[in-house]
């Protein structure tokens, strides 16, 4: 079975082969700094929920504190505010969380290396360089039985400690899988959306339908984003006319010489437009902004699969289980 | 219509919530140190992590712009004052215009 991944860490360490030296340190980042890292985004998760609670108490402003058009407007904004910063929260939170449980998975990959070093150390194979070594490969064919005995029992615990190291390896690997499904859910990020990682490979290897369903989706979303975006230039533009229509009126119920109460009353009407009108170009500024953002998520979507159909994709298999050479199996018997 | 009904401390009061949010924010934002040394996944983890930031960063812009919003609320009151005003001043000058 074959499956795409891009990771340049995950693709060296497909590199192991039996026979080869086999590393036994870690040499990646402290586990407690990823820890950190996933605090400081629960930290934000945090900053942004205070920000949900003041678009909430915006939201939830009383009618003895601010009625009218306005205050309408302006509660239903913030509430949609409020839905947005509680999902971006959430996110963040999701993703902390994921990375923290993450700086656990590499803190016991460093242990079991850590194991796996002491380990070849008793059975008295050659570390160095942080490297644990095979036995030679080759041994004289009328070699004393004493040192053929050894030389065997040697590539035994050499056996040993390279099955230890891919069990540790695979371990590893099984429980990124919850992280690569958080950065998926949370944060809408994609091992295969990596560019800079991923290197050519073969047309066959290319899941065209998940390709053909992205770049469809993608562009089903722009076109919605599209559809926002104009309803909201729409709105603006109603609310103009309305603004100059209430404006007129106002005009002429002063030149008519009207009752003060009744110019105040349109005068409040004005106002009121007025401010729908300013929130309304808020509004659609935004909904500019996410159109351009989708059609943009949309044009790299069409574009991978084309690249995909042109047989260029940037995709890579990776082998998921280990061959170790067979003559060197074979001389264990 | 409703009539208005204004309680400016307390919309002062939600302002100030949202200001506040925005700072801490804001300050959080600036917290966050994406690593630089390798780790499995590490380019793709800090390609989530800036995704969020940006949405964070958005909230942070949002809570600027109803802050605003609440403060134009507070003003525009203010300024309506004046423009009832104003309107009553051209209405009494136009009772004193002589039609002859």
């Amino acid at each position: 079975m074959t499956r795409v991944v891009v990771d340049r860490v995950e693709v060296q360490q497909d590199q192991l082969q039996f026979g080869g030296p086999i590393g036994c340190r870690y040499h990646w980042l402290e586990p407690d700094e990823i820890d950190s890292y996933g605090d400081s985004v629960r930290r934000l998760a945090a900053k942004v929920e205070l920000a949900a609670d003041g678009f909430e108490r915006t939201a939830t402003l009383s009618e003895d504190v601010f009625a009218g058009e306005a205050a309408d407007a302006l509660r239903a904004r913030a509430e949609r505010r409020h839905e947005e910063s509680v999902a971006v929260r959430d996110n963040l939170r999701g993703l902390g969380r994921a990375i923290n449980a993450y700086s656990d998975v590499l803190r016991r990959h460093r242990e079991g290396l850590e194991q796996l070093r002491a380990h070849a150390a008793a059975l008295g194979l050659e570390i160095r360089d942080h490297r644990i070594w095979p036995p030679v490969e080759t041994i004289a064919g009328d070699a004393p039985q004493k040192e053929v005995d050894a030389w065997e029992r040697d590539w035994k615990a050499y056996q040993e400690c390279f099955d230890l190291k891919i069990e540790l390896r695979d371990a590893r690997r099984a429980s990124t899988r919850e992280l690569v499904k958080a950065l998926a859910d949370h944060a809408g990020v994609h091992p295969d959306k990596d560019r800079q990682t991923l290197v050519p490979a073969g047309a066959h290897q290319v899941t065209f339908g998940e390709l053909r369903r992205e770049a469809a989706e993608e562009a089903m979303e722009a076109v919605r984003a599209d559809d926002l975006a104009d309803a909201a230039h729409r709105t603006v533009d109603g609310l103009k006319r309305r603004e100059q229509g209430a404006l007129g009126d106002l005009e002429e119920m002063v030149l008519a010489e009207r009752p003060p109460e009744e110019i105040q009353a349109q005068a409040t009407k004005v106002a009121a437009i007025h401010r729908e009108l300013v929130e309304a170009r808020v509004d659609a500024r935004e909904a500019d902004a996410v159109a351009d953002r989708e059609q943009a998520q949309a044009s790299r979507a069409a574009r991978d699969l084309r690249d995909a159909e042109d047989g260029t994709p940037r995709l890579v298999a990776e082998q998921t289980t280990s061959q170790p050479p067979t003559d060197l199996r074979n001389r264990l018997g | 219509m409703r009539p208005i009904a204004i309680n400016q401390r307390a919309l002062r009061s939600a302002k100030e919530e949202l200001d506040s949010a925005r700072e801490d924010l804001r300050s959080a934002l600036g917290d966050v140190d994406h690593p630089s040394d390798d780790f499995p996944w590490r380019d793709l983890v800090v390609e989530g992590v800036r995704s969020l930031m940006g949405d964070a960063e958005q909230i942070s812009r949002k809570c600027r712009t109803i802050a605003a919003a609440i403060d134009d609320s507070i003003i525009d009151f203010d300024e309506l004052d004046v423009m009832v005003g104003q309107a009553a001043q051209v209405a009494a000058q136009l009772d004193q215009v002589d039609p002859r």
